[in-house]
């Protein structure tokens, strides 16, 4: 069985991206039941035609339902699980007991995904999911390459692991500093990211801070393109992309690049180094926090960030919403003008770069410059172009 | 009901037992959360010094462990079971799934801090098999009763000690500092716009960052009527003295002889930064900014 590449959808939009990149499965929230609140999530109608959209591209669906439930929570689970699975998801991803167990109850054709926010970290604890039923676990972010394999060799239910995106400063499920700071619940989808705050260090009255940053809690993102070919190798049943809040841009660069990778992989036995250092090219262009490989090197090297500032990334131009007889209808998103060098990303094949030679507005008159967001331009393409394609800045 | 209550000291027992504490909570340096370090020496002793007052002994081992610590787990879990430690405090599953398969007769109280917030979470993985549970602290009052009443004799409860806000395997003050020091005792953090002060402690393991030090006086009548198997005192990095002084004050105001008001103001504060919330004010949290 090949690994699976896993992706985030914060909306319908972002979902039907991560399927045409090359996602093998999606994850999304739905209003209730949920982490990510300040996701824009997926009404009861948009889950049907997500779930409907995914399985025709051969695609899997997972939902979240992965809060910390209190007593209140429980209410119109049991059917909200039963609709789900009349809907055709694959699985959910849920973090409590007893939501498996209401699951296996109520929707038992669906798969249960033990969520990181049960932070298991070794077989032991595994076990006893595969005790209960769980049909895969995802394992704790902190789990290294070494300890990893050992799990995989101890453990036969299927194993999820992360590949890319933001990490938690602590053991995800285990923190409530949101809580006590903003009465956001971090377990129930609240949480206000208070680890990334700036905070003075004492040791007794004397204070400690250092003369160029606060001590922040804050982790860089993960980026681990330099595992991806060890994991692949161990066999994991799926890798997953965080970020149920990014940009669908974000999306299609991330999940094209593991795509690639993953693609070569399985087609040449290895991922050689040329193609590592393509994927990973393609990946810093939306990095906009510092990376590092997360937990599977070893703990902690290199993880925190104090003096580097998050990098919002300018090279996203436009979205295309529209392609009329080698004419792209543009959407803006960042500053270009007449003559600039940009690129167009498809889903499929390599970027292709172009020089902007015409742009005219909806009216058809002629413009030299898109300075407005969401500007609306027809711009000549050197290739079809569809409602997936993006435009960005190219890198010739 | 039992009274669980944290000690360091084996001189401390006798205290202890003059204040009909039925439990001590103790911990070492390697497997535990907290930062008292008793040695496998001293918890042995300790135990058998328990057990002549008839003080049933707890043994925190409540870290979360990596697949190379299994063995070593193991071992320790034989050595406790050996000198006859009367259960476990855990917050990994993977203790309770390890004496299990050991045959140890060592009952696990399963106490996640963040992930047992419902009825519902207790009651299955009390059919699961785990012998008791501590619910989660950042429940609102009116849940906790309906927990421990859902449950009844099942379910532990926090009345006394500073808060675990997080736990990571990171070590921030190391990192921070950039040095590889010892970090355990006495640092904290502090947000940059806010006063409040919360302990961190950083072992070989990560970092433990706590909040308030919750106390149950103004509740002291209400707990003692609920059917909870007990409460917990638990001081984490306080003086054996000072919990014990916070457990006498709890009994002082459930038996009338002190006011809640006089019982707040003489709760210890051993290092004069330290900010009391009682477990009747935690809130409902909300989802969103605007809420909050």
């Amino acid at each position: 069985m090949k690994t699976e590449l896993l992706a985030p959808a914060g909306d319908l939009e972002r979902l039907k991206i991560a399927v045409m990149y090359g996602a093998d499965a999606v994850y999304f929230g739905g209003r209730q039941f949920s982490l990510r609140a300040r996701a824009s999530n997926f009404s009861l109608e948009d889950i049907r035609e997500a779930a409907d959209f995914a399985h025709e591209y051969g695609c899997r669906a997972y939902v979240t339902v992965n809060m910390i439930p209190h007593d209140s929570d429980f209410i119109g689970l049991p059917e909200y699980l039963k609709t789900l699975q009349d809907f055709g998801i694959d699985a959910i991803i849920c973090a409590s007991r007893a939501i498996m167990t209401i699951c296996r109850q109520a929707a038992p054709d669906l798969e249960v995904h033990i969520s990181t926010q049960q932070t298991t970290t070794n077989s032991l604890a595994a076990a006893y999911w595969q005790k209960q039923g769980a049909d895969r676990l995802v394992l704790g972010r902190e789990v290294d390459l070494m300890n990893l394999k050992t799990i995989m060799s101890r453990v036969e239910m299927p194993i999820e692991v992360f590949i890319h995106g933001g990490m938690c400063a602590n053991y995800s499920g285990r923190c409530t500093i949101s809580n006590l700071l903003t009465n956001r619940d971090a377990n129930r989808g609240g949480c206000a990211q208070s680890c990334r705050w700036n905070y003075h260090l004492y040791h007794g009255e004397q204070l400690l801070d250092r003369p160029d940053c606060l001590l922040s809690l804050g982790s860089r993102d993960m980026a681990a393109a330099d595992y991806l070919e060890d994991l692949l190798r161990l066999n994991v049943a799926s890798l997953k992309i965080e970020g149920r809040m990014k940009t669908a841009y974000y999306l299609a660069n991330v999940i094209k690049a593991y795509r690639f990778m993953i693609d070569r992989y399985y087609n040449n036995g290895e991922i050689s180094g040329e193609d590592l250092a393509c994927g990973k090219k393609m990946l810093a262009r939306v990095a906009n926090r510092p990376t590092y490989n997360g937990f599977y090197g070893g703990r902690e090297s290199g993880s925190q960030i104090y003096t580097l500032p998050s990098q919002p990334s300018q090279n996203y131009v436009a979205s295309v919403t529209d392609y009329r007889d080698g004419f792209g209808l543009l959407e803006t998103r960042n500053f270009y003008r007449k003559g600039d060098l940009l690129a167009l990303m498809n889903p499929q094949g390599q970027d292709i770069s172009f020089r902007v030679e015409r742009m005219t507005d909806e009216d058809g008159q002629e413009v030299e410059i898109a300075n407005r967001p969401m500007q609306r331009l027809w711009v000549k393409l050197p290739a079809p172009a569809d409602r997936y394609s993006f435009i960005k800045m190219s890198e010739d | 009901m039992n009274v669980l209550v944290s000690l360091n000291k084996e001189k401390s027992l006798s205290r202890a037992a003059r204040l009909a504490v039925s439990h001590a909570l103790i911990s070492d340096g390697r497997f535990s959360s907290g930062n008292s370090i008793l040695t496998r020496e001293q918890i042995s002793s300790f135990i058998s010094a328990a057990h002549r007052l008839d003080i049933r002994v707890i043994v925190r081992v409540d870290r979360l462990y990596d697949e190379d610590e299994l063995d070593d787990l193991a071992d320790y879990l034989r050595f406790l079971s050996g000198c006859q430690a009367d259960g476990l405090l855990i917050s990994d599953l993977a203790v309770w799934m390890l004496k299990e398969r050991e045959e140890l007769s060592l009952p696990c109280i399963y106490g996640p801090e963040t992930l047992l917030t419902s009825s519902r979470e207790i009651a299955q993985l009390k059919a699961d098999g785990l012998e008791g549970c501590v619910i989660s602290k950042e429940v609102p009052f009116r849940d906790v009763r309906a927990m421990a009443e859902a449950n009844s004799g099942y379910c532990w409860l926090r009345l006394y000690g500073p808060s675990l806000l997080s736990v990571s395997k990171r070590r921030f003050i190391s990192l921070y500092l950039e040095d590889e020091g010892e970090h355990a005792d006495d640092y904290y953090l502090q947000e940059e716009s806010r006063e409040l002060m919360m302990p961190i402690i950083e072992k070989k393991a990560g970092s433990w960052l706590y909040g308030p030090t919750m106390h149950g006086l103004d509740a002291v009548r209400e707990i003692s009527v609920l059917p909870l198997c007990g409460v917990i005192f638990d001081g984490v990095f306080d003086r054996d003295e000072d919990v014990l002084k916070a457990l006498q004050l709890h009994q002082q105001v459930l038996d009338g002889q002190l006011s809640e008001k006089e019982a707040l103001k003489n709760l210890p504060d051993p290092d004069g930064r330290r900010e009391y919330l009682s477990v009747l004010a935690v809130r409902d949290t909300v989802l969103n900014k605007e809420e909050a």
